[in-house]
């Protein structure tokens, strides 16, 4: 193996965090940055008939139980602090140390105390530096820039899908909340990938559930990062030269002139200007972060090669699809230049350049590539951390309480604080006094009184066993779902807060747009549907555009209580002996439009409601209990007050007295045992999408559009007589014969018109495709594959008898045809005469071709044909019809006379 | 009684003249668009959706529109006082999405998605009898983008369409893309490339003829682009087409996707950089019909300026536009908002009234109805509004409809002009980027009072500078009546 040495040894080490970012935004000045914040508690203190205990929240946020015991009685659970497994790739390193610094500065309202309230201030900034670089040797963490298609997409979602139910929405005119939960400086913190690996699991870093998880797409979340951090500027990476031309293996490429050079973000292959025959070459500088063994992964389709310091090291040469391979090296820590080399010649393209080593899980070389030497050691900032830092950091970690709240596996041991827990001793001092040398809270007056006394009950051992009440109570205002929710006097939306809920239809009012109530929750939703949705999230109402977001388990509690507390009375027995086949026909009858016409307002699996679009019907029996969906039929708005939903049994009278019993009750039971096993087999009366059939009556209907087997320049033509034809424009030729009825206009005319439209109606004749017109040298020569144009054929449009009938109008070099279908009336099966006339004198060689079939028949010799499927032609006039094998069965052709003055001829269509 | 002589009470009339500070003299009420300009419906047929894809005015004094649903309507005595006595016959029916009309020499000619076609009553029934295939130079699938656009006639005889790409992206079927021009004898001419979602097609009083285009792949936001023979529009999609034709010459190089506007037609002689960019979500989302005031003055001051809709918004728009460098730029300023429905067509006619039609198929409008037939008309009042703005070396000069106060047009704390551009890019749409504010120095003020010329700190060569002139006040005491105006500063004139 070759021996590799830097190109230039690296004397500072590397920090891919110091990039020179914009400024960054400006935080709320509004909010106190100095204290914890907690949305709950900063809400709940200007709420006292709320009754929430701010000391007990305070307790489990601010991670107090962490370093201290309680009795069991309290039943307190801590909120578990952030996992810092891996974080140096998740976290600019940078950021870790001015964050460990001063938290409250890096992340206002942080619930992180200063930790290096133990350490002398003088010693401060060399013990935040060491536990950064302890931190850091973590992993490294991919840059890459924001994603500009999806900024706008972004900034939609931050401010729809939930984002700002809890923190300060970025845009529009709103002032500062107290209660929004404030951001860190996400510039300096985050870099695009991270954020987005942070934002499509936020449990997994944080699996407390304070920041839940919104279900969002990978493309979703790299939406929302590239939104948040779209003034990120991230610097050219390669330079490239591009080359085009065609080859079977990699060029001699110092013998080419590159079509275009410059310097490009990274290794891909978008500045191409076409998708086949061309070549890429990419130049760089790799920084090589520590000593160890790299290995480097090569995949492409077609060929390409990576040369490192000038020697080849991997090469997939040749025209072949993805093919891959990967190489190990041993190298030191320094700058290497590399130049990666790719040509295309047909199909597809593609080329991955990867790396994994120290400290690095496989990602793109990009973000460590700079295209000058100096762009490589221009980006490094901080001297790189030596293993004597990284080794006193970490012992830091584990002497300053780190390791009490945070989980940190290093190479599979999970480090454990030399910290031990230990009881409260008093309610005064300590982390409550701010004062070194405990960890500085930065608490507020409010807090530390609250908090003193919640502290002082359990120093005393007086804290009661929860109810379950009083726990749900809690929980809510802990996890803040009273931004969303309210529940009785608890909570929901502030009034500041209400319009940034948004929904799709702005007709479904506040229902459209607003979370639900969950007063009454207990007796409402099923029990693994409520737990399903408390831990995993769910989009139901898809109208409103906030999220319910899965909190992971940290609620799961609320199941139970909830339905301890919440009960329903007066719940109906139903007595009915109708069997549960005659009760779902009874039920479909009602949701349909001519019962109650549920399906005005409610989708249905994936059909449409034909009015708003609410909540859907296919739903109602996963998520709801059985006795809430009869109480709740009969009068909604008690248990839902302000619905849109109406009484359908006002009084508890029907409006269908002789269905079933005639009884609301039994009636409701009939609608739910339907919707139970509803599907799209048995879907409700009145959901298919209603047609626009055009109808012709007095005289025929023009539709030129998209016909299906008539091209895109079709004319359909719907006579009164029920007979209709397709005239194909682009190929100039009668395309389709069918009787019944005309056209359904609904796919052109209710959407954005694309699409082919099939005929409406019945006994479809396809006429032969071609030209059917062509001048034939010899009887035995071939009728012309060429299209009628470039045999010389123009349309030339139509014109209208007095009875509306249009006469499609060709002109053939010389000659003016004129062809005018007139229908042939027949109660059961119309049919069409077609009437043409040449303006002039056809000449010795001129055709029309019929038909084209498996068999035809000479039913009248020179007169009656007959298709074995039955299409009867009668031909007369100044033609002479003519059978004869062709290329795709039997033709039948008629020859136009030749020396006859402005011939006439007509050819009837029976079938 | 109180009785005081005609002299003394005239002189309390000037005290309390003279003790009101400026402001306070106008009416109490802010003006709105609605005390100078007024929308009224015009009935449909019933049972027609007629969403209005073209208006044109023939000689005998009808008005023919035209329907997406291929329909086309004359309207009978379509200036009467009373809108609502405005009847309509069915002309012709069944042709395919009808986005362009115009008349010559007896003939109504259409254009369809798939042809121009020229239509004619033979027998004077009121329907016409011929439907005479004239171009059908370019090809066509069943794709929802691939929309024609077609003009009226131009000077030299010719009906300019310009055909949307198919989808966004790409241009599958011949001249998907570009612009043709069509002869009364069907000659077709290719005339431009670059071409993505036309929403309209229109002259300005010299004939010039410019499309909008709508934001997507290679256009940041909407636009109102110069059709200048021969010249490329910005998106390389459609350039495929340039080996079947020499009509313009060479295909040019492709943009280079991330780049600037201005930028790139440094580098590529003929692109041919939008006259007006129309920011997005603050003049609209999608614009449509363009159509000039040639009303001599009917309609209001805006004699010979362009008039553009936007569907999404259900609006029109104001644009003037002058040329520096040979090339057309200038600024767009809001005009008027609340029609029914997603604005498509718009049309002047001889009486100064504008015609608006509307449909909000496929796309959505703040507009409501399906679709709309309206009729704008001006009441004789003139708002006090910016009348142009145009490009100096160092700063803007503005006309005004209406004197403005010295006071505030000369206290530069009532501008405030940040400026930006949009990214260049085959990926839909841009943010604004590169913001950076430009400083109005000095103010001065005609004697006349309707023109102020701004000094400008600097100005922003490729950047729309969005001029906010919130505290400036009419002699009169008025608040401009939209006070904003967008100038797409692509080129900085000499002087």
């Amino acid at each position: 193996m070759d021996r590799f040495v830097p190109v230039q040894p690296l004397t500072l080490a590397i920090c891919l965090g110091c990039f020179v970012f914009a400024a960054t935004r400006g935080s709320n000045e509004a909010v106190a940055a100095d204290a914890p914040h907690i949305a709950g508690v900063v809400r709940s203190k200007s709420h006292e008939d709320w009754n929430v205990d701010a000391g007990r929240i305070l307790l489990t946020e601010l991670n107090c139980l962490s370093c201290h015991e309680t009795d069991d009685a309290a039943a307190l659970q801590n909120k578990p602090a952030p996992k810092l497994t891996h974080v140096g790739s998740r976290i600019h390193h940078d950021y870790l140390a001015d964050y460990l610094l001063n938290p409250s500065k890096a992340k206002p309202g942080t619930t992180m105390p200063s930790v290096l309230n133990a350490v002398p201030e003088e010693d401060r900034e060399t013990v935040a530096k060491a536990i950064a670089a302890f931190l850091g040797s973590t992993g490294e963490i991919a840059i890459a820039p924001p994603v500009s298609a999806g900024i706008e997409q972004g900034r939609q979602l931050f401010h729809q899908v939930g984002c700002v139910a809890c923190h300060q929405p970025i845009e529009g005119d709103h002032s500062p909340l107290a209660s929004s939960t404030p951001l860190p400086i996400l510039d300096q913190k985050y870099s695009v990938p991270s954020l987005t690996q942070f934002l499509s699991d936020p449990l997994a870093v944080r699996s407390g559930g304070r920041m839940p998880h919104l279900g969002l797409s990978d493309d979703e979340a790299r939406a929302i990062a590239s939104y948040l951090l779209k003034d990120v500027d991230v610097p050219a990476s390669v330079t490239y030269r591009y080359y085009e031309g065609t080859w079977d293996n990699l060029p001699q490429f110092n013998a080419l002139e590159p079509k275009s050079e410059g310097q490009a973000l990274g290794i891909d292959l978008s500045i191409r200007s076409r998708n086949d025959n061309f070549a890429l070459v990419f130049d760089s500088f790799l920084t090589v972060p520590r000593d160890g063994n790299y290995t480097f992964y090569l995949g492409s389709d077609d060929g390409s090669r990576i040369l490192l310091n000038e020697k080849t090291i991997l090469e997939v040469d040749g025209v072949h699809p993805v093919t891959r391979k990967e190489a190990k090296l041993d190298l030191k820590k320094g700058i290497y230049s590399i130049q990666v080399q790719y040509f295309e010649k047909g199909g597809q393209e593609e080329l991955y350049v990867d790396w994994s080593g120290p400290g690095i899980n496989k990602t793109p070389l990009d973000a460590y590539l700079a295209p000058t030497i100096e762009g490589n050691v221009a980006e490094e900032k901080t001297a790189a951390p030596t293993d004597a830092e990284i080794a006193t950091g970490r012992k830091w970690y584990q002497t300053l309480g780190c390791a009490n709240c945070h989980e940190m596996v290093v190479e599979g041991t999970s480090l454990m604080s030399q910290i031990t827990r230990e009881p409260f001793k008093s309610e005064k001092g300590g982390c409550l006094s701010n004062e070194a040398p405990f960890p500085n809270y930065q608490l507020s007056n409010y807090q530390r009184e609250t908090l003193s006394s919640t502290v002082a009950d359990l120093v005393k051992g007086d804290s009661e066993k929860q109810r379950p009440s009083e726990r749900i109570h809690e929980t809510l205002v802990r996890f803040n779902c009273i931004t969303c929710h309210s529940r009785g006097e608890l909570g929901g939306v502030e009034a500041e807060r209400n319009e940034l809920f948004v929904g799709t239809q702005e007709d479904v009012g506040d229902e459209g747009r607003l979370p639900p109530w969950l007063a009454g929750v207990g007796a409402k939703l099923k029990t693994d549907y409520m737990k399903n949705l408390l831990n995993k999230g769910a989009n139901d109402r898809f109208y409103v555009l906030t999220r319910m977001p899965g909190f992971g388990g940290n609620v799961e509690h609320l199941v139970a209580d909830f339905e301890m507390v919440d009960t329903l009375e007066d719940v109906p027995m139903i007595e009915t002996d109708e069997p549960d086949r005659r009760l779902k026909v009874a039920g479909r009858q009602l949701a349909g439009n001519q019962g109650l016409s549920c399906i005005k307002c409610h989708v249905f699996e994936d059909y449409r409601a034909t009015g708003i679009q609410a909540i859907s019907l296919s739903t109602m029996t996963d998520r709801l209990k059985k006795d809430w969906f009869q109480k709740y039929m009969l009068n909604p708005a008690a248990l839902r007050p302000g619905t849109r939903m109406p009484e359908s049994w006002p009084g508890g009278k029907s409006f269908f007295p002789k269905l079933l019993d005639g009884t609301a009750d039994t009636q409701i039971h009939a609608l739910w045992t339907y919707l139970e096993d509803a599907d799209k087999n048995n879907r409700p009366a009145g959901l298919d999408s209603v047609g626009i059939e055009l109808v012709a009556i007095d005289s025929p209907l023009i539709y030129r559009n998209f016909i299906e087997g008539a091209g895109s320049r079709a004319i359909g033509v719907g006579y009164p007589e029920r007979v209709n034809l397709a005239f194909d424009a682009n190929s100039i030729r009668l395309a389709l014969l069918w009787q019944g009825a005309f056209i359904d206009a609904s796919r052109h005319w209710t959407g954005r018109g694309q699409g082919y439209q099939p005929p409406l109606g019945d006994n479809l004749v396809r006429l032969p495709e071609g030209s059917s017109f062509a001048r034939l040298k010899a009887v035995d020569e071939a009728w012309p594959s060429q299209s009628a144009k470039d045999l010389g054929l123009k349309f030339k449009g139509y014109r209208f008898n007095d009875q509306r009938e249009p006469a499609f109008i060709y002109q053939w070099k010389g000659l003016l045809i004129t062809d005018r279908p007139v229908p042939v009336a027949d109660p059961s099966f119309p049919g069409l005469a077609r009437k043409f006339t040449v303006e002039g004198t056809a000449g010795p060689d001129a055709w029309f071709r019929v038909a084209v079939a498996a068999g035809i028949e000479e039913v009248t010799p020179g007169e009656v044909y007959r298709t074995e499927d039955g299409l009867t032609f009668t031909i007369t006039g100044d033609v002479t019809p003519m059978l004869r094998p062709g290329n795709q069965g039997v033709e039948l052709l008629l020859q136009i006379a030749s020396d006859t003055e402005n011939p006439k001829w007509s050819i009837g269509y029976r079938w | 009684m109180f009785v005081t002589s005609l002299r003394e009470r005239l002189l309390i009339l000037c005290l309390v003249c003279l003790c009101m500070p400026a402001g306070l003299q106008a009416q109490t009420e802010t003006p709105t668009e609605k005390d100078y300009y007024t929308i009224e419906s015009v009935p449909t047929p019933e049972g027609v959706v007629l969403e209005v894809g073209d208006f044109e005015f023939l000689p005998d004094g009808q008005m023919a529109a035209s329907s997406r649903r291929g329909d086309i309507y004359l309207f009978q005595d379509p200036l009467n006082e009373d809108p609502s006595k405005v009847t309509s016959k069915l002309y012709m029916g069944g042709l395919h999405e009808v986005l362009g009309l115009a008349w010559k020499d007896g003939w109504l000619y259409a254009t369809q998605r798939g042809e121009v076609s020229r239509l004619k009553d033979e027998n004077g029934d009121g329907q016409a009898d011929i439907v005479e295939t004239v171009s059908d130079g370019w090809e066509i699938d069943g794709d929802y983008h691939e929309y024609a656009f077609g003009s009226r006639f131009d000077d030299d005889g010719n009906i300019w369409v310009v055909l949307c790409l198919t989808g966004s992206f790409s241009s599958n079927n011949k001249y998907r893309g570009w612009c043709l021009r069509i002869g009364e004898d069907g000659t077709t001419i290719p005339t431009c490339s670059g071409i993505r979602s036309p929403g309209g097609i229109g002259m300005n009083a010299k004939g010039d003829v410019f499309y909008t285009d709508n934001q997507g792949p290679w256009n940041g936001t909407c636009s109102l682009k110069f059709l200048k023979p021969g010249s490329f529009q910005g998106h390389p999609g459609g350039n495929r087409w340039y080996e079947t034709t020499d009509a313009i010459g060479e295909k040019p190089q492709d943009p280079v996707s991330g780049s600037r506007i201005m930028t790139e037609a440094d580098k590529i002689s003929v692109y041919e950089p939008p006259a007006i960019l129309f920011p997005y979500r603050k003049m609209g989302q999608s614009a449509s019909g363009i159509t000039c005031d040639t009303t001599g003055g009917q309609f209001g001051p805006y004699e010979g300026q362009l008039f553009v809709g936007d569907q999404t918004f259900s609006t029109v728009m104001r644009v003037c536009l002058e040329k520096i460098d040979g090339h057309y730029q200038g600024a767009c300023i809001p005009f008027l908002e609340g029609f029914g429905s997603g604005t498509l067509a718009v049309e002047f006619a001889d009486d100064g009234s504008l015609f608006v039609g509307g449909t909000n198929r496929g796309w959505g409008s703040r507009g409501t109805k399906p679709f709309a037939l309206e009729r704008v008309r001006w009441n004789g009042k003139v708002p006090f509004e910016i009348l142009t703005m145009s490009a100096k070396p160092d700063g803007f000069e503005l006309t005004f409809t209406e004197p403005v106060d010295p006071g505030t047009a000369t206290d530069i704390t009532n501008y405030t002009l940040p400026t930006y551009t949009y990214i260049f890019q085959s990926s839909y749409g841009s943010p604004e980027v590169d913001h950076v504010d430009s400083l109005v120095k000095r103010a001065t003020v005609s004697q006349d009072g309707k023109t102020v010329r701004l000094y400008v700190d600097k100005l922003h060569r490729g950047h729309v500078h969005e001029l906010h002139l919130d505290g400036l006040k009419s002699q009169k005491g008025l608040p401009l009546l939209h006070p904003v105006a967008y100038y797409t500063l692509n080129y900085i004139p000499e002087n």
